[in-house]
């Protein structure tokens, strides 16, 4: 890294376009139709880069960012990537959550943009690093370090030499995971957007994605300016102007997630000349339903394609363009794309399917936090070229096509374990919105004692449309596999969104808690005597699973309901493996022989301990 | 394979390939049409379902064998040789069990012998290390499934296999480090002195001798007969499986009058439900002693026999090997503790007999054992549940017990079923004097 500039192929990118198309406009805003043009826009990333150098910054140190989203931010931004590992900051994130996240990372600086806000500054306060804000006066870059925080040199620097841009993506712990990319990784994952709808020095993106996200830094900005093309940032429009201002920017295409588009396509401005200049819109960063991109495409007129992409690779595939080749699914754009078969083996047979895996220069190097977490690398397996490091486990699953393109028909994580049978919520989904009445429809999974999970959905119904729970059941039995049909359904307005704006399936259930309490639990219907307790109906799915029968009332006998000793061996080895509590065969064929009995037996047995039962 | 696959990589020695002793045959007679081609892609899926049907070995040393496993898509060879006469078929089919394991081939070979156009033994030898009898009994299920769908009968999806035999291996080693192990060992410390010889042999074992070849003789049991037991076990809360087991200690206790008898039991052992789908070596065995009060009746020694055995039910996943750890126990003392056997093994849900030989148009019946080979038992009695009721078979080492006192053993057994369905009551010293 002796010279900063090989390490920026950021810099040499805009560096280059400065000197051919010196004054074409690089980033503009709404309102502002000159706005940045490359030869400034290169200026400015030498400036900041010149003051991170003045301020100890050396290559190979973390910088956090607090970006606003004008088009200062953006140029902010870039000067970072060209200096050292660029680590945007969500400015919306809590303090604590920032503290620990910058700690964590070790930042030798905390660069605040001046269009972050005065709130920005006090969420850094506490942290370890100086920060400092940076703000553009015409030419010139005023520097104004805050007070606090030790010597940005002594800081510490990654595990990757050529590190240039750490982003969190979620995860369990209150940082989530930390994704490390690098310089070259950014440019390839940037071009493979350029590539896949062809942008070219006449492209205009309108952005409406975050700078801290994937697809507002390199999706958005980065792939904008690979081929000389322009961006227009409109921060945080509302949906009725947001288009608004793309036909006034004369932006050729944008790009949103699934929930953006949905409110953004009710406000397609009818009384100017849609869509002017727009060649086509992009659908990213959560699933688009054939339902919303049937509405999409007649509410815009314009083509749809669907981005498959996370902050690990940035775009991995992509619906193809009209006028490119047609394909049955996603088709890789910046990636090779394999799937990770049901035996371990990476696979790119035709009709293959399995967790998706991916590898090419988009690719990340891994994460940097939290530390100890499990290689998202497939390893190992047997011999053959087809396997060894590289690829990329996604978490999504995928099947092959014969084209050469591939769908995602479900998300690892996503899964929902319906007493150990994977149930997709996507195929639940796309059962739901087939009928006339739902517009839009969510299934989730609910935590449940006994199976693990039960299936819950959100519907949001159509205009005057009702549908009644045992009709819609009916209707989907004749559609799907009993277990795929949701116990429980809540008729909302909306679908519940996290801030990214992603339907967040997993935190469903905790979401709507209340609203799932009050629709109620079902009732047994044979007439036995239905589980009181927790327990008591944890056991019931025990009995349940080796008896083979759901017929059980908590107050009968394990024999006289056909259990042997093998039903009876599996029955105390699941209740001991999950409740923690040893009962003896002599003790189930004699005392204990009622879900009632066994339930109180736990309960003596685990009252004198402080660790609770249940899993 | 699944990551907690790799602890059984290794094997120690390559007895895991010989002949006789791990040989767990499967054989069919099958009438009528056989459409050949259909069941060898039978046989195919079969080993595609079920991971431990393609292990193979591979030699890592002297007498040491490494493990891998297939992917799916191997070919089972099906061979198929015309023999002449029965005789000649039941020559070929003890010389295939008792060779040794190809060790660079599957663990399972498959020979079809034709008699007629319209007749054929099917012998499907699996080997002991990755299977047991309940593993046949889902090999039976699935390849009957599997030719069905092959011949173009609509077929029940199979259920799904859960659980990979590491898979079970490793929740069992988890188990066996932890509180459940603790509970095994202190058990094991109390009844392993207790092992001892059943007392019938002429002589004493010549410890690691060659097996002798077995001899087989038939137990008949009346279907009403069968019921009364039946509705005796669940009158004691307790299972027909209970009820034969103490009828053999009262068997034994006639031959020999002693009252401290030891039998060693075979369990399937497939004590989580996520297992019962999976094709692997999972049975254990465990012993059995009761101590009969004198002049005991019958219900004394059922009674006995079930607190007995779910004593150790509790204790069936302690690996039997782990037995010889104890002290007061040396490989001797354990083997010997052995000579007895009790197997009525469970069968799994949906692959009972009848289920397990319904090939679309051929009248299938599955053979029980063929008489000849080895067995590690000396004196072993198999109960098989039938549709109509119970069959029972007396398996004995040759040359280690005159013949008569076997035939004696199963004559009586067979008169004590019906003695005892009549009164549960009765007492058992009538039956000794059919030994004196």
């Amino acid at each position: 890294m002796s010279n900063p500039d090989a390490g920026s192929p950021v810099l040499a990118v805009i560096e280059r376009h400065a000197r051919i198309r010196g004054d074409a406009p690089a980033i503009l805003a709404p309102g502002d139709p000159a706005g940045l043009s490359y030869r400034r826009l290169s200026g400015r990333m030498h400036a900041v880069r010149a003051a991170l150098t003045g301020l100890g910054v050396r290559p190979g140190h973390r910088v956090a960012v607090v970006p606003g989203e004008d088009a200062d931010s953006a140029a902010l931004l870039l000067g970072v990537l060209a200096a050292a590992a660029c680590c945007p900051v969500n400015p919306l994130w809590s303090a604590t959550e920032t503290q620990d996240y910058l700690d964590t990372l070790d930042v030798a600086l905390i660069v605040l943009a001046d269009g972050a806000g005065t709130a920005a500054a006090q969420q850094v306060a506490a942290a370890k690093a100086p920060a400092v804000t940076l703000r553009f006066t015409g030419e010139d870059l005023v520097v104004e370090p805050q007070d606090g925080g030790r010597p940005a040199e002594t800081a510490a620097t990654g595990p990757y030499p050529d590190e240039a841009l750490l982003l969190r993506t979620s995860g369990t712990t209150s940082i989530g995971k930390v994704v490390s990319l690098s310089a070259a990784g950014v440019v390839a994952a940037a071009q493979a957007t350029v590539d896949a709808y062809h942008l070219t020095d006449s492209d205009r993106r309108f952005n409406i994605m975050p700078f801290f996200h994937v697809q507002g830094l390199v999706g958005s900005l980065i792939a904008s300016l690979l081929p000389g093309g322009s961006i227009v940032c409109a921060p945080a429009p509302d949906p009725a102007t947001a288009l608004r201002h793309a036909l006034d920017s004369e932006a050729t295409w944008l790009s949103a997630t699934p929930t953006m588009h949905r409110l953004m396509v009710r406000h397609v401005p009818r009384d100017r000349d849609w869509p002017g200049p727009l060649r086509f819109v992009r659908c990213g960063s959560g699933a688009l339903t054939a339902g919303l991109r049937a509405e999409l495409e007649t509410g815009y007129g314009l083509p749809v394609v669907e981005s498959y992409g996370m902050s690990e690779a940035h775009q991995i595939a992509s619906t193809p363009l009209p006028g490119d080749p047609g394909a049955a699914g996603l088709v890789p754009t910046g990636s090779e794309v394999a799937v990770l078969d049901q035996h371990g083996q990476v696979s790119t047979a035709p009709d293959a399917s399995g967790e998706i895996v991916i590898r090419g220069a988009n690719v990340m190097h891994g994460y940097v936090w939290p530390p100890g977490l499990k290689s998202p690398f497939v390893r190992g397996g047997s011999a053959g070229d087809t396997e060894g490091a590289g690829w990329l486990r996604t978490g999504d699953l995928g099947r092959l096509l014969p084209d050469g393109s591939f769908l995602i028909t479900g998300r690892v994580k996503e899964m929902i374990n319906v007493g150990g049978e994977k149930v997709s919520p996507f195929e639940v989904e796309a059962a739901m919105l087939s009928h006339p009445a739902v517009a839009e429809a969510v299934a989730f999974g609910i935590p449940d004692p006994v199976r693990d999970e039960h299936l819950g959905a959100v519907l949001v119904l159509g205009p005057g449309a009702t549908l009644g729970d045992e009709e819609f059941r009916t209707y989907l039995g004749q559609r799907l596999a009993p277990v795929k049909v949701p116990r429980v359904f809540l008729r909302r307005a909306d679908i519940p969104v996290a801030e990214s704006g992603k339907i967040q399936r997993g935190s469903l259930a905790r979401v709507l808690a209340e609203e799932l309490t009050a629709a109620g639990p079902t009732a047994e219907s044979d007439g036995r005597t239905a589980p009181r307790t927790p327990v008591e109906a944890m056991l019931k799915g025990l009995w349940s699973l080796v008896l083979k029968r759901e017929d059980i009332g908590v107050d009968n006998d394990f024999m006289a309901l056909g259990g042997d000793s093998m039903a009876g061996m599996a029955l105390l080895s699941l209740v001991e493996d999950s409740l923690g509590v040893a009962i003896t065969p002599a003790e189930l064929f004699t005392d204990i022989t009622t879900i009632e009995a066994m339930a109180a037996a736990i309960g003596e047995r685990t009252s004198g301990t402080t660790e609770g039962a249940g899993r | 394979m699944t990551e907690s696959d790799k602890h059984r990589l290794m094997v120690p020695d390559d007895r895991v390939l010989a002949g006789g002793l791990m040989s767990v045959p499967i054989l069919y007679r099958f009438r009528g049409p056989l459409d050949r081609a259909a069941l060898s892609r039978a046989l195919d899926r079969v080993v595609d379902r079920h991971a431990a049907l393609r292990i193979t070995y591979e030699r890592a040393g002297l007498r040491r064998l490494r493990e891998h496993v297939l992917p799916p898509g191997v070919h089972l060879p099906l061979s198929e040789t015309v023999v002449s006469e029965p005789d000649e078929a039941e020559r070929l089919i003890l010389a295939r069990m008792t060779e040794m394991f190809d060790p660079d081939g599957l663990p399972l070979t498959a020979d079809l012998y034709r008699l007629a156009d319209t007749e054929h033994l099917l012998l499907i030898n699996v080997n002991h290390r990755v299977t047991d009898a309940w593993s046949n009994a889902l090999i039976r299920r699935d390849l009957a499934r599997f030719y069905n769908a092959e011949t173009g009968v609509a077929t029940e999806p199979l259920p799904v296999v859960e659980w990979l035999p590491g898979d079970y291996y490793a929740w069992r080693d988890a188990r066996l480090a932890g509180e459940p192990g603790r509970r095994h060992a202190e058990y094991w410390d109390r009844q392993a002195p207790r092992l001892k010889w059943a007392g019938l042999r002429q002589r004493a074992e010549k410890f690691g001798e060659r097996r002798p070849p077995s001899r087989t003789v038939d137990i008949a049991f009346v279907s009403g007969d069968v019921a009364a037991l039946r509705e005796l076990a669940t009158a004691e809360r307790t299972t027909l499986f209970a009820a034969l087991l103490a009828l053999w200690f009262s068997v034994l206790h006639a031959a020999t009058e002693e009252l401290g008898l030891v039998v060693c039991s075979i369990h399937a052992n497939r004590i989580r439900p996520e297992a019962w789908n999976t094709v692997g070596q999972f049975a254990n065995l465990t012993y059995l002693r009761v101590d009969l009060p004198a002049e005991p009746t019958f219900r004394d020694v059922l009674r006995l026999t079930r607190t007995t055995s779910l004593d150790a039910m509790a204790h069936q996943e302690y690996p039997i090997f782990n037995v010889v750890t104890h002290p007061g126990t040396t490989p001797r003392t354990v083997s010997r503790a052995g000579e007895v056997a009790f197997n009525m093994l469970a069968t799994p849900p949906n692959a009972d007999g009848a289920a397990g030989a319904d090939f679309n148009g051929l009248e299938a019946v599955s053979l029980p054992f063929p008489a000849g080979v080895s067995s590690h038992f000396d004196l072993e009695l198999f109960i098989t549940p039938r549709p109509d009721g119970l069959s029972g078979v007396l398996r004995w080492a040759e040359g280690v017990y005159p013949p008569e006192l076997v035939s004696a053993m199963a004559d009586t057994y067979a008169s004590m079923v019906s003695a005892v369905a009549q009164d549960p009551d009765v007492a058992l010293s009538g039956f000794l004097k059919r030994f004196r």
